[in-house]
């Protein structure tokens, strides 16, 4: 599980950060999350920017809101909405990877 | 022999320039909080230090999950940042000044005399949470800084009392130190915050929590031994997934010596996060 959510992170962490990562992640995603040891409904949770699926999986919130400000292209307020909207009724988790 | 002069403690929130450069434009809550960052850049002036020792969280932007220090002390010949992607997402401005190498390596060396196993590092860049307070506290970009980066976002964390205790250890170790040089501390945190969780927004139906209420009483009156006892991971975190951030204030308290700030001041409003200053003015 551990080595799982630090996978999970990693994407996060590499595609928030912009630059080629990110290039390469929006051009072939299937690619750039292939042999990381990601499970494939993770994996396709990911490619959707599906936010909820994500949080429950165990990532760290700060990444999973910056990776999915970056995949938008900017914020806005409709934008902080739809996310949230996703996270209704949840609770932060365990973060320890 | 060295001296802390002043000690300060501010928010960082990247948003915050920008409510800068909105000036009477920018709702009046925002605005009493540039005025506070206004303020307290006149004080630290006032205070004339030869150096800064900035304290804050990294934000998984220099530090990642695959190399995460616990404290760090940065012994670069400069104090750059921040990033790219922070700029490109937030507009934060560059800060770029040099390092007080010096005595950043007394402080990693004598701190491991201390029980204090500071990492270190000679090729960093310090994010947000190190720009946003040094561009409003002191954007001359003339003085040199120590950063001592801080984990408060991957946990596990250090705890409270590790903070207070590693501020009260490196106030006498700037006391022993035998240059003289009078040392400002800025201590970059907030209060209770969830950027990325699902209570990210709570601020605008809860500007201040009873979190933010109960550790604020206990921070300004000095209660430092309830307030260690009080702000465990679990509590915080249950406040908001970035509330650990609180952690450098904690830091700020103890090397004040754990009594009440000289002035504060917290900014809560429908705005934003609540926001936190803090100064003992000690010189």
């Amino acid at each position: 599980m551990s080595g799982e959510r630090y996978a999970l992170d990693r994407v996060l962490w590499e595609v928030c950060r912009g630059g080629e990562a990110l290039e390469q992640f929006r051009a072939a995603p299937t690619e750039y999350l292939a042999g990381r040891g990601l499970p494939e409904p993770l994996r396709q949770a990911l490619i959707a920017v599906d936010v909820r699926t994500i949080f429950l999986a165990g990532a760290h919130p700060f990444l999973l809101y910056n990776f999915a400000l970056r995949l938008e292209g900017g914020f806005s307020l409709p934008f902080v909405g739809r996310y949230l909207e996703q996270l209704e009724g949840l609770h932060t988790g365990d973060l320890v990877t | 022999m060295a001296r802390v002069v002043e000690v300060l403690c501010v928010p960082h929130d990247p948003t915050l320039p920008g409510s800068a450069r909105a000036g009477e434009a920018a709702p009046p809550p925002l605005r009493q909080v540039i005025g506070h960052f206004a303020e307290l850049r006149a004080r630290l002036a006032a205070a004339s230090p030869d150096v800064l020792l900035v304290v804050a969280g990294d934000h998984l932007s220099q530090w990642f999950l695959d190399n995460m220090p616990t404290f760090l002390i940065g012994k670069a010949p400069r104090v750059a940042g921040p990033f790219a992607h922070e700029r490109e997402l937030f507009g934060v401005e560059a800060y770029d000044t040099a390092a007080d190498g010096e005595l950043a390596r007394y402080l990693l060396r004598q701190g491991l005399t201390r029980s204090i196993d500071f990492g270190y590092s000679d090729d960093f860049t310090v994010d947000h949470g190190f720009t946003v307070p040094l561009s409003f506290l002191r954007p001359e970009q003339d003085l040199p800084v120590v950063p001592l980066f801080t984990n408060v976002m991957a946990p596990p964390l250090a705890t409270a009392g590790r903070f207070f205790e590693l501020g009260r250890i490196v106030a006498e170790l700037i006391d022993a130190y035998p240059e003289d040089v009078r040392v400002a501390v800025i201590a970059s945190g907030h209060l209770s915050n969830a950027i990325g969780g699902p209570a990210m927004a709570r601020f605008r139906t809860e500007p201040e929590t009873e979190w933010d209420r109960r550790t604020w009483r206990l921070f300004t009156e000095g209660k430092a031994e309830d307030l260690v006892e009080d702000c465990t991971y679990e509590r915080m975190i249950a406040a908001g997934t970035g509330t650990p951030g609180f952690l450098d204030y904690v830091f700020a308290l103890g090397l004040a010596g754990g009594r009440n700030p000289d002035w504060s001041s917290m900014v809560a409003s429908e705005f934003g996060p609540a926001c936190g200053f803090a100064e003992w003015g000690l010189r």
